[in-house]
Formats: structure tokens, C-alpha cells, sequence
């Protein structure tokens, strides 16, 4: 595994080895599941992610009704009203269901860019470490004309040029973060395919593409779960930063939209902006909780106490 | 040579292996010349960087060779399209160096065993379920451990593993490159006897790479010497180990340890001194003679050939008594 800088020393082996008696069908300590559930940090990740990720499925449950309607008096502090736990905007429209709803928005960007960079960085990635040789220097030259470019800006080109929808700001930010996917399967792919089991899968007459898929690609996930989960959370910021330049969908509310709103009355009200800051600082914080849990869970020489 | 006229299983002639590298080409095995029969095992002893791994590499065709001939049950593979490459590429397997390494860490042994015979054909899974329990216990594995995972067996079984996939595909030949050399001691007498075994019961024909000669001892019947990706003295083990008639030979035998200190002396030794030489542009003449003990003139110009010096004992040495060129070469790489 690649992402040794955060590798413990192994502590005592005493963590991971059973010490109950051992039952019909015993538990694999080193089994993904048992080491997700013992590693505090991907758990606390992953409860607030669920929080968040519940909210934006159930916003239509929870608050029926469309989020942008104006329901009650504007500049309403939060907790001033039992009815708008978290206030009103300068429109009078509930914050508490506006940051439910831009759970959707923020979410959906997320996860879809981050799957686009990711699906795309793992092809790239993938040909250019296992073939090597001219496949690789084409390929890594292509990877770098996108990571040189300034990823804000290149967004704000393409959603502008796209017109701003939730697909063009998907398409935009996946386009300029899936390099850094592609080197990291890169490197994993370099490193396996002279491995002695690829060797042997060659020898026994297995094909380029079936031995990528059996076993480079297994073998190369870890670290691609790991940067997936960041990916989710920068896409994320990126959306908001979108939104904040006006470049959101403006039929949506997200949490970008919101700041960006809120900005115009900062000093009289900050709790526009605070708030939806918040959201996305807390889903942020969920994403990278993850992302190093996992990285711990999926590295077998760290042990989780 | 009065045995019956039979297909080697494997015959290498003249197979030459070079690299293009940033210093210039490297000839790692530069023409090397041997046949095995069913059911043989041939030793390949050289120190490290003398081009075995290159060999065994080329033989199951993870390495393309340069020139000369690999003909494997009498079927030139040299001269083949992929297709048909590929259709014999079954009858010549490998055992890896590092039992660990050769399986993929995240492979069941089910998983692992079965991918060969999925590979090449065997269609039905109870079929293939059933080969894999044979293989298992062919090897000497329970068959409950069909579901772990490599690191949960001992580097003794892993090599087991290694041993069963490589027979799946009933091969010809196996080139085991170094299979012991990673296992304790202990475990390395269980191995060689496994594979011992095995070549009872299907004679496969071993290609055996070490740099032990006292593992190679063990279990070939005919040793190859390499130096310098040459082969320097190729002979019955016996007649190797007696009369070795290669200076670079004689010095491999004599730098193995003995049980009797009073009987061998590190003075009465003949050391090689020095390292191998730079593959990028190896001694003219006799590869050996930089560090031959015996070199004379001539072996600083002319290269010996290998030749029969009686009985199927081949030597590439000027100074090697009896060793005359063999009248036809080919005859003398027969095996005997």
C-alpha cells in the first residue's frame, strides 16, 4: 500500500489476534468488516455521513414542500421560534429546511464527481502502470495537461461555457481531480505488475486485460477507496465555491447558494452564513474521518485498538 | 546415448536472451544449449547474475528470446503466431522464488488453483471443484483449506499451493526457479521430496534453478553449470560431483561447507576471487578466465566450446582433460 506516511508502528498483536474461544465459524479478524467496526475514526465518519446522507434522502419526508417558498417573517434568529429551530433568511424562508434540501445538491455533486474522476483515473491509471512503455507516455502526458491545470478556474470555465447545471458542475470538477486517482493506480499498477503473481498469472496464459481485472485492480483499491472519500468532500467544497460565485444551478439550493446569499447581509445577520458554513465544514470533517479510517482499516500492518 | 530415441520434453538450442538497456544491449543468457527428458530434472547452478532467471524467464515466455530454438514435447514455440503460443503455453509452468509473492494476497487457494483450469478450458465448476481437491491432495493440503487466503498458511504450505497450480494444467515441464531457497531448511526437505513425488507420479520434467549446489544435489539427475549466461560444464549429477572437470565448477564444490574441518582446509581451496565480471562487455575468449585459477594464454582469446568429454558430460574449458568437440553437437546435447 501506497499511503505509508500515515502507517503506526504494528502494536502489540495482541489487538487483532481472537481471545475468545473460538467458535464453529470464526470471526476473520483481518476481515474488511471487523477492522471497519473497531476503527473509531471511519466509524465516527461514516455515522456522519449517514446523518447527512439520511437528511438528503428523507428532506422530502421531513419538510414537504418546496425549500425556496417564503414561510414566515425574514431575519428570524435561530432559536428565537420553536416552529424555525434555525431561523429564516432575508426572504423569510426556513433555513433548517434549506440546509436539508442543499444536503441533496451538495451530496449528489459529490458522490457523482467523485465517481466519474475515480471511474476515469482507474482506467487511465490502470493501462498506463501494467503496459507501460509508449501506452504510459501518452497517457501520463494526457493525466498532466488536466492536473497542470488550475482546477477552480478550469471548473468555472467549463460550467460557464456548459451553462450551470448540476451535471456540467459534475462533469467539471470530475474532469480536474481525477489525475491524482489516475498516478495513485498508476504507482499501485507499476508496483504489481511485475509481482510474482501476475507472473504467474501470465505464465498459466492469462490475458492483459483479465489479469488487470483480477488482480492489479483488487489489489490497487485500498488506496483508491481512501482518496475516493476525499474526493467526495473536495467536490463538495468546490461546489459551494461554485454556488458562492453564482455558478450553482439556480433552480437548486445548496449550501454554496446559501453563503453566497447570506454574504450580502454578513455583518446584521452571520448565522445565514455560519450555518451552512457549518454543514459543509461537518460533512467535510465525516468525509476525511472516513478516509482515514479507511486507510487505517485497509492497511492490515496497522492495528486498531 | 544407447537409450531409445524419445522427445525431450523441453530442448533449448542455442537461445540467446538480451536486453536493450540505457547502457548499451546485455546479453543475459547468450547460447545455451539443453534438452530434458519426461521425468528428468535438470539442475541450473549459477551465482546471481548469471542469467538463470533470464532463462527460466524465456522458457515459460515471460521474456521474448532474442534468437535460437524452444521446443517444448517437439513443438517449436519460437516460431509461433500468439494463437498458437498460447495453446501450448499449458505444457510449461513455473514455481516461483517466493511463495508469498507468487499468490495473490487477496486469492482464496480455491480461487487461485481454479483460475489455471478456467483458464484453459475446463468448463464445468463441479469438474473443476473436483480437479481442485485432487491437485489439493496431491500436494498434501486439507481440503478445508481451500478458503484461506495466502497469509494464513505457513510459507511450507504456500509453496504446496504454488507446486498445485503449477501441476493444474498437467504441464510438461515445470521450471522451478529457486523454490526452496525462500523455506527454512526443514520445510526445504519437504518441498523437494513433494516435488519428487510429483514427478513419480506424472513425470513432469523439472527445470531446477538454484544457486545451492547442495540443493541441487538433492534432487536433479543431470546438473547445468552457468556462468556468465553461458553453460560452463553440464553432466550426471555423480559424475558432476566427482569429476568435476570446470575449474569454476570445482570451485563451487569446494566452496560448499564440510562436515570433516580436518579433511578440507580453507588453504587447500582453489578461491575464485573476484565478482562476476560486467555482463555489458564479458572477457573475451573464455568467459571464466579473469578469475580462472588455471587460465592459460588461449583463454583470453579463444572461447571453448562445450563438448563431450565421454559419457554425456559436457565441458567448455581448453585445459579439461579428455574433452574433445563433440563430432556432431546436437548428438552430444541429447540427453544421455
Amino acid at each position: 500500500m501506497s499511503l505509508d506516511a500515515t502507517d503506526i508502528l504494528p502494536r502489540a498483536a495482541a489487538a487483532s489476534a481472537p481471545a475468545a474461544p473460538k467458535p464453529r465459524r470464526a470471526v476473520r479478524t483481518s476481515s474488511f468488516g471487523y477492522r471497519f467496526l473497531r476503527s473509531r475514526t471511519a466509524l465516527a465518519g461514516s455515522i456522519g455521513l449517514a446523518l447527512v446522507a439520511g437528511a438528503a434522502l428523507f428532506a422530502g419526508q421531513i419538510f414537504p414542500g418546496d425549500p425556496l417558498d417564503m414561510v414566515a417573517r425574514p431575519f428570524m434568529w435561530p432559536l428565537t421560534s420553536a416552529e424555525y429551530p434555525l431561523g429564516t433568511d432575508m426572504l423569510g424562508r426556513d433555513i433548517l429546511v434549506g440546509l436539508v434540501y442543499a444536503a441533496r445538491v451538495s451530496l449528489a455533486v459529490g458522490l457523482a464527481a467523485a465517481g466519474l474522476a475515480v471511474a476515469l483515473g482507474v482506467v487511465f491509471g490502470a493501462l498506463s502502470g501494467y503496459f507501460g512503455g509508449w501506452v504510459d507516455q501518452v497517457l501520463t502526458r494526457i493525466t498532466e495537461v488536466f492536473q497542470t491545470m488550475p482546477p477552480l478556474v478550469f471548473v468555472v470555465v467549463v460550467v460557464a461555457i456548459l451553462t450551470p447545471s448540476v451535471s456540467s458542475i459534475v462533469l467539471g470538477i470530475a474532469v480536474t481531480s481525477w489525475p491524482q486517482v489516475a498516478r495513485l493506480v498508476r504507482a499501485e499498477a507499476l508496483r504489481l505488475r511485475d509481482a510474482e503473481f501476475v507472473q504467474a498469472a501470465r505464465v498459466m496464459g492469462m490475458g492483459h486485460f483479465r489479469i488487470i481485472l483480477t488482480h492489479i485492480l483488487p489489489n490497487a483499491i485500498s488506496p483508491v477507496v481512501v482518496a475516493g472519500s476525499i474526493l467526495v468532500a473536495s467536490a463538495i467544497l468546490t461546489e459551494a465555491a461554485l454556488s458562492f460565485l453564482g455558478l450553482g444551478d439556480p433552480n437548486l439550493i445548496s449550501w454554496g447558494s446559501m453563503i453566497g446569499s447570506g454574504r450580502e447581509v454578513l455583518r446584521t445577520a452571520w448565522y445565514m452564513t455560519a450555518l451552512p458554513g457549518l454543514a459543509i465544514s461537518l460533512t467535510v470533517m465525516a468525509l476525511n474521518l472516513l478516509g482515514n479510517g479507511l486507510n487505517d482499516v485497509l492497511n492490515p500492518r496497522v492495528s486498531l485498538t | 546415448m544407447s537409450a531409445p530415441v524419445q522427445t525431450p520434453a523441453l530442448e533449448v538450442r542455442d537461445l540467446v536472451v538480451s536486453y536493450r538497456t540505457g547502457r548499451g544491449p546485455l546479453s543475459a543468457v547468450d547460447g545455451v544449449s539443453f534438452a530434458i527428458r519426461p521425468g528428468e530434472t535438470l539442475g541450473l547452478v549459477g551465482e546471481s547474475g548469471c542469467g538463470k532467471s533470464s532463462l527460466a524467464k524465456a522458457i515459460v515466455q515471460l521474456v521474448e528470446p532474442t534468437s535460437g530454438a524452444l521446443k517444448v514435447e517437439g513443438h517449436d514455440i519460437t516460431g509461433l503466431n500468439a494463437r498458437e503460443r498460447r495453446a501450448l503455453r499449458p505444457k510449461v509452468q513455473m514455481v516461483f522464488q517466493d511463495p508469498m509473492g507468487a499468490l495473490d494476497p487477496r486469492q482464496r487457494a480455491g480461487t487461485i488453483l481454479e483460475t489455471p483450469l478456467k483458464l484453459n478450458g475446463v468448463r464445468g465448476k463441479a469438474e473443476r471443484r473436483a480437479r481442485v481437491a485432487s491437485l489439493m491432495e496431491a500436494v498434501g493440503l486439507r481440503p478445508e483449506f481451500i478458503d484461506r487466503l495466502p497469509h494464513e498458511f505457513s510459507g511450507g504450505q504456500r509453496q504446496r499451493i504454488g507446486i498445485a497450480r503449477a501441476l493444474a494444467l498437467d504441464p510438461a515441464v515445470i521450471v522451478c526457479d529457486e523454490p526452496v531457497s525462500a523455506l527454512d531448511v526443514s520445510l526445504q526437505a519437504q518441498v523437494l521430496n513433494l516435488l519428487r513425488k510429483v514427478q513419480r507420479e506424472t513425470s513432469v520434467a523439472y527445470l531446477f534453478i538454484s544457486h545451492d549446489l547442495s540443493v541441487v544435489e538433492h534432487i536433479a539427475d543431470r546438473v547445468a553449470i552457468m556462468y556468465l549466461g553461458r553453460i560452463v560444464e553440464l553432466a550426471p549429477r555423480e559424475t558432476l560431483w566427482r569429476a568435476p572437470l570446470h575449474p569454476y565448477t570445482r570451485a563451487l564444490i569446494e566452496a560448499l561447507p564440510r562436515m570433516d574441518p580436518g579433511v578440507s582446509r580453507i588453504a587447500d581451496k582453489t578461491i575464485v576471487g573476484g565478482d562476476l565480471p560486467s555482463p555489458f562487455a564479458p572477457p573475451k575468449g573464455c568467459r571464466f578466465h579473469t578469475r580462472c585459477p588455471i587460465a592459460v594464454a588461449r583463454c583470453a582469446i579463444d572461447a571453448p566450446a562445450l563438448s563431450d568429454a565421454g559419457d554425456g558430460h559436457l565441458v567448455a574449458c581448453h585445459l579439461a582433460s579428455g574433452a574433445v568437440p563433440a563430432p556432431n553437437a546436437s548428438a552430444a546435447l541429447q540427453p544421455a
